[in-house]
């Protein structure tokens, strides 16, 4: 008969930039069960809307997460812009696009070093940050931020990039391409690699329906959602997309769906950096929203759709903002793709949610 | 500039169950629920999806009454139900991972409820 046991994982772990905490319940080395906590650095950053007017409160809703910091940003404006009713200018929609599918290449790259450090493949790990580092630099000469940007405002952007500035912006991402090229072939094909994760973890499609999981973690269950395909801003000007999904749902599939966005990513920043429009780059925003106005907004993250609320009193500080990150609603998933898998490749799942601990705790 | 169709239906507390289980048999998405601390109440707002089509439910209630859980049809509520019990101090009965207001570790009891102080 097995034993059941049950082992706390957590909140602080090698595998854990940021704290949360599984309660384990095990028959033998099988998990049969799983709790999430967490909670144990929760900011209140929703609160401080109340605090802060719309304009100042960008820079809070920037400081949500360090990773997804342009994300965060660019939903707020968006939500904000919608309450207001701006029209963005075109250029700045564009330039709001190429800077935000760099974060997601730049979140990407951290993710895949981070598992390849999981699974203990250190050289691939420092492939993968060094390619990282050259999308961080992109951030800085065009921001002059590598975390934080402050590159958008309500109205539109801050900084505009010359075009001769984005052509050399694409001109090195083919460059890091044809490199990455030769990392995605060491996560889809080194047996090592393929050891860790062919057949763990694994989410069917109807799983991840019924849980609501968003993001490449849904994607890679065969689940075909993208909030990029409503095409807000820039979006609606690409020739073709199509959302990158897998009908494995393991955790190779997890990777997989990644390491290709990867490359969708570039072929964006490409495209619109071949169309971008001459224009201005922000309109000037004034006023106050009217008393009880709402809006809703989405947007794809890195990690999945986020939603975003606000909702005016009539004064220049909103009376509620709200986000709802990727990883708040991936962790039901995460638990059920628990279920049935040895104690050891525990750490191997919870990374392939990508979680970040930092957004759920805003 | 609104990216996607603002779709408010005010329902019933009474009907909240009935409905999200029409949106559920219809094959919607649960994507969030959150709650607005307002001077007379609290609106609860369930936002569903399908097909990139966004639906919201907004509920109004007073203080003290008892809101059902939907995790039961939904799972991934549980983990908003919880934060909703914690930041707004809203009594919300039958959720699947019931925390018992220990989801978050809050130095005040319903920060978020209107009137609450400034977190220091």
């Amino acid at each position: 008969m097995a034993k059941v046991t049950s082992i706390p994982f957590g909140p602080q772990h090698p595998v854990l930039p940021e704290p949360v905490h599984l309660n384990l319940i095990l028959e033998d080395e099988v998990v049969v069960g799983a709790t999430p906590q967490i909670g144990f650095v929760h900011r209140g950053l929703e609160k401080l809307v109340e605090k802060r007017d719309y304009q100042q409160f960008m820079y809070v809703a920037e400081r949500i997460c360090g990773i997804c910091s342009f994300g965060h940003s660019l939903g707020y404006a968006q939500t904000v812009e919608g309450l207001l009713e701006v029209e963005v200018p075109q250029r700045a929609q564009y330039l709001r696009v190429i800077w935000h599918e760099l974060s997601r290449v730049h979140s990407h790259l951290l993710w895949l070093g981070l598992l390849a450090d999981g699974f203990g493949f250190e050289a691939l790990f420092m492939h993968c940050w060094r390619l990282r580092e050259a999308v961080l630099d992109i951030f800085e000469k065009t921001t002059g931020g590598r975390v934080i940007f402050s590159a958008c405002t309500v109205g539109g952007v801050l900084h505009d990039i010359e075009d001769s500035e984005l052509k050399g912006i694409v001109e090195t991402l083919r460059g890091l391409g044809d490199e990455y090229q030769e990392i995605s072939r060491s996560f889809l094909n080194d047996r090592s690699v393929n050891n860790r994760l062919v057949g763990i973890g694994v989410l069917s499609r109807q799983e991840a329906y019924d849980l609501s999981a968003v993001g490449p973690f849904a994607r890679a269950s065969g689940v075909a959602y993208d909030i990029r395909s409503l095409g807000y801003g820039a979006y609606a000007e690409l020739s073709a997309f199509a959302p990158i999904t897998s009908d494995q749902g393991d955790s190779y599939a997890r990777c997989k769906v990644r390491v290709e966005e990867v490359h969708q990513s570039i072929d964006i920043i490409a495209e619109l950096a071949a169309k971008i429009p001459a224009g201005e780059i922000a309109v000037p925003v004034k006023g106050r929203p009217v008393k009880g106005a709402e809006t809703f907004s989405r947007l794809e993250q890195p990690r999945g759709e986020a939603f975003y609320y606000v909702k005016s009193n009539g004064t220049k500080n909103l009376a509620r903002f709200r986000v709802r990150t990727p990883t708040s609603i991936n962790i039901p998933g995460m638990i059920t793709a628990l279920v049935g898998c040895q104690l050891a490749d525990v750490p191997m799942i919870v990374l392939t949610i990508d979680p970040c601990i930092s957004c759920t705790e805003r | 500039m609104r990216i996607e169709p603002q779709n408010i239906t005010p329902v019933e507390l009474g009907s909240l169950i009935a409905t999200a289980g029409e949106y559920k048999d219809q094959g919607y998405r649960f994507v969030q629920c959150c709650a607005h601390s307002t001077d007379g109440g609290l609106e609860l707002t369930y936002s569903f999806d399908k097909e990139l089509v966004l639906q919201n439910l907004r509920v109004v209630i007073q203080p003290g009454e008892v809101v059902e859980s939907i995790s039961s049809m939904f799972p991934a509520a549980f983990v908003f139900e919880n934060e909703m019990h914690d930041l707004f101090g809203i009594d919300i009965t039958g959720i699947s991972v019931d925390f018992k207001g220990r989801f978050y570790r809050l130095r005040e009891e319903t920060p978020m409820v209107a009137g609450a102080p400034e977190a220091e």
